[in-house]
């Protein structure tokens, strides 16, 4: 009769601390499988977002290429052909 | 646990029983609790929504592999940060001729995508059987497409970078260019290489691109008016020594350095010394005002040639008069001005030229500048000679940094390419080279020089423009050739207050009909550097000072300017054709 006086609470325990253990290893399971997941995807970001540099740094230098001082002024020229002159033009000179 | 109880089923055994039932329980609460915080710090981390990345080193390090693409070599803006130099992924081509079975069809079909490839080299290299060879560096994307469609077995690509100047040649000789390894060869590229090739920003120069593009169509522009062989242009903030533009002509592609004449590589505003001429009249004016005694009323006689030894001095156009220090600086006498000189003495005006830095290569921000040449030893009549700019050859950045030195504030000024922030540099003590009256004195003097006399042709209305001419025969072997010049113009506005400066030199121009044949500083230089100044103003919108302030800004020196009796007022530009020495 005394043999089983093993306190209902101890059991308790005991079964509590068994299903906390498992559930914490599944956790830290999930957690590692996450992990690589998402050094996966880092790594493949790190990888676009470089891809996107390059294509940046392209894409800014062709800008600064189509933006050169002479080139905008030849096409001024071309849609405006009236530019405003800062030269002492020939005509002045001329006149002397 | 079975055991135990067997042991102590009776008695006082049962207190026992009772203490080990709260040991036990003790410790697995014990042990809950730490799977409790174990298990709260998971459910943290994994899943309550984590939004801040915490600042570790690890995730730092993570984070700078991803921002930082490094391409060896950081990018080079100017003042408005805008792209002057940067590195771009370039792929090559090379061929592991082992795996070329048939050379001469692979070559045919390169041929095609290469034009400008030699043949038999490439047949060559194609049959070589090495296991790396280069074929063509730096592809272009359409180059590179078309070569993977061919298709051919043994032909690889490697991943390179190429520096790319999207400004093209107009900042060719400031840049300079880099070799195959992205070494820096000439330039800012080779003097900041150490530090373009560690730094990871952009690195900034004082310069500013408008005003380059302006300076180099302006020169440009004179250069090709006078069938010149070249030319420089300097525009610099005259309170900070700030290089705003610095242009040599001709100039080359940076991205092919070898591929234009030799002769374009030069540069001609560091590179090169030159006798400048009458524009160090200022330098000697300056040094001759320095003297206690000295008043803009002095009077030197110029009515004939000044007689050293076996050398005598003349006026390029004599006036033959008696001459206050007005009179001279603005007719460029050089017989007034070897005249002031010998009152100043050799040692002095040798140690002012030396403060101003005129017999001593330097090195602005990593770009050396040319040692200048001087006479050695120092004869009594090269007293004389120097002062009206024979004799000493100098670097246009050598004449724009003494010339900062006496318009600025009176002290010793620096030119620089890089910021003074971006170096962290203490300003420090600077040394005065000249006092605030010789100062002045010296800015009316170039003022009176554009509105009265040889650099009329630069004047613009309320700006307060002022300037000196200078026209240099230039030195060959044996002395002087009278046919080869060159013809400079140096100047600052407004003068009440200088605020920039300008120096504009050609290089060997030749005198047009409508010159009347002139070729010098007033007809060559003066004009390119009044469209400089011109496209300063709208570029900067830059207010005039108004033309009350400049009529102000001369009313005392004005009384010792000569007029002819019947004539009040001669026009600059007439008097500029007479005059320029």
């Amino acid at each position: 009769m005394r043999q089983s006086s093993v306190p209902s609470s101890m059991i308790f325990l005991c079964v509590f601390a068994v299903i906390a253990v498992l559930t914490l290893g599944g956790l830290l399971l999930w957690t590692g499988q996450k992990v690589q997941q998402y050094q996966k995807q880092t790594a493949k970001q790190n990888k676009d977002i470089l891809a996107e540099q390059e294509r940046i740094r392209i894409l800014k230098a062709e800008w600064a290429t189509l933006n050169n001082p002479a080139r905008v002024e030849r096409l001024m020229n071309e849609v405006a052909p009236a530019p405003i002159s800062h030269s002492m033009g020939e005509e002045s000179e001329g006149a002397q | 646990m079975k055991s135990v109880m067997h042991l102590c089923l009776d008695g006082e055994k049962a207190v026992l029983h009772k203490m080990i039932g709260a040991r036990l329980t003790t410790i697995l609460i014990f042990a809950l609790c730490v799977y409790g915080v174990m298990g709260a710090r998971l459910f943290q981390l994994t899943v309550m929504p984590n939004l801040n990345e915490p600042d570790t080193e690890i995730t730092r390090g993570s984070r700078a592999q991803s921002d930082a693409l490094y391409y060896g070599r950081s990018d080079i803006v100017d003042r408005n940060s805008l792209l002057l130099a940067t590195t771009l992924p370039a792929t090559s081509l090379y061929v592991d001729a082992k795996l070329v079975s048939n050379p001469e069809g692979v070559a045919s079909d390169l041929m095609r995508i290469f034009p400008s490839l030699n043949r038999d080299d490439l047949v060559r290299k194609l049959s070589s059987g090495r296991r790396f060879v280069w074929l063509k560096r730096g592809l272009t994307p359409a180059q590179h497409k078309a070569i993977n469609q061919l298709g051919h077995h043994g032909l690889g690509f490697q991943k390179e970078t190429r520096r790319f100047y999207p400004q093209g040649a107009l900042f060719s000789h400031l840049l300079g260019y880099v070799g195959v390894d992205g070494r820096g060869l000439a330039g800012v590229e080779r003097g900041l290489d150490t530090v373009l090739s560690r730094a990871e920003s952009p690195m900034v120069l004082t310069l500013d691109l408008r005003v380059q593009y302006a300076a180099e169509k302006a020169l440009r522009q004179a250069v090709e008016r006078f069938n010149a062989i070249g030319g420089a242009a300097l525009v610099v903030k005259v309170k900070t020594g700030e290089v705003l533009a610095s242009v040599s002509y001709p100039d080359f592609d940076p991205h092919f350095p070898s591929k234009g004449a030799q002769k374009n590589l030069f540069n001609r505003y560091i590179g090169g010394v030159y006798e400048m001429g009458s524009t160090f009249k200022i330098f000697s004016t300056a040094a001759y005002l320095e003297q206690s005694n000295a008043r803009l009323s002095d009077r030197f006689d110029a009515r004939k040639p000044l007689k050293q030894g076996r050398f005598s001095i003349r006026d390029y156009h004599p006036q033959k008069r008696v001459m206050s220090v007005p009179d001279v600086f603005i007719h460029s006498s050089n017989i007034g001005t070897a005249l002031m000189a010998q009152k100043v003495g050799t040692e002095t005006l040798k140690t002012f030229y030396d403060d101003l830095g005129l017999f001593n290569g330097f090195s602005v921000d990593g770009l050396d500048i040319a040692r200048p040449l001087y006479p050695k030893p120092w004869r009594d009549v090269n007293t004389l000679t120097v002062s009206y700019g024979h004799g000493v050859a100098v670097t246009p950045y050598h004449l724009m940094q003494a010339f900062l030195s006496v318009v600025g504030d009176g002290t010793q000024a620096r030119l620089k390419i890089v910021p003074a922030n971006e170096k962290g540099e203490n300003a420090g003590v600077r040394v005065r080279l000249v006092s605030d009256v010789t100062n002045r004195k010296v800015r009316k003097l170039l003022r009176l020089a554009v509105a009265e006399g040889t650099g009329g042709n630069v004047d613009i209305k309320g700006y307060n423009v002022g300037g000196k001419t200078g026209t240099a025969d230039k030195a060959v072997a044996g002395g002087y050739d009278r046919e080869k010049k060159i013809s400079s113009f140096l100047a600052a506005f407004p003068m009440n207050d200088p605020e920039y400066a300008v120096f504009v030199m050609v290089d060997e121009p030749k005198g047009r009909k409508d010159t009347y044949g002139y070729a010098t500083g007033g007809w060559v230089a003066a004009p390119a550097a009044s469209d400089i100044i011109r496209s300063l103003i709208s570029i900067y919108s830059i207010p005039p000072v108004g033309e009350e302030v400049e009529r102000d800004f001369l009313k005392n020196i004005m009384p010792m300017v000569y007029t002819k009796k019947k004539k009040s007022v001669q026009p600059a530009s007439l008097s500029m054709e007479k005059n320029d020495e």
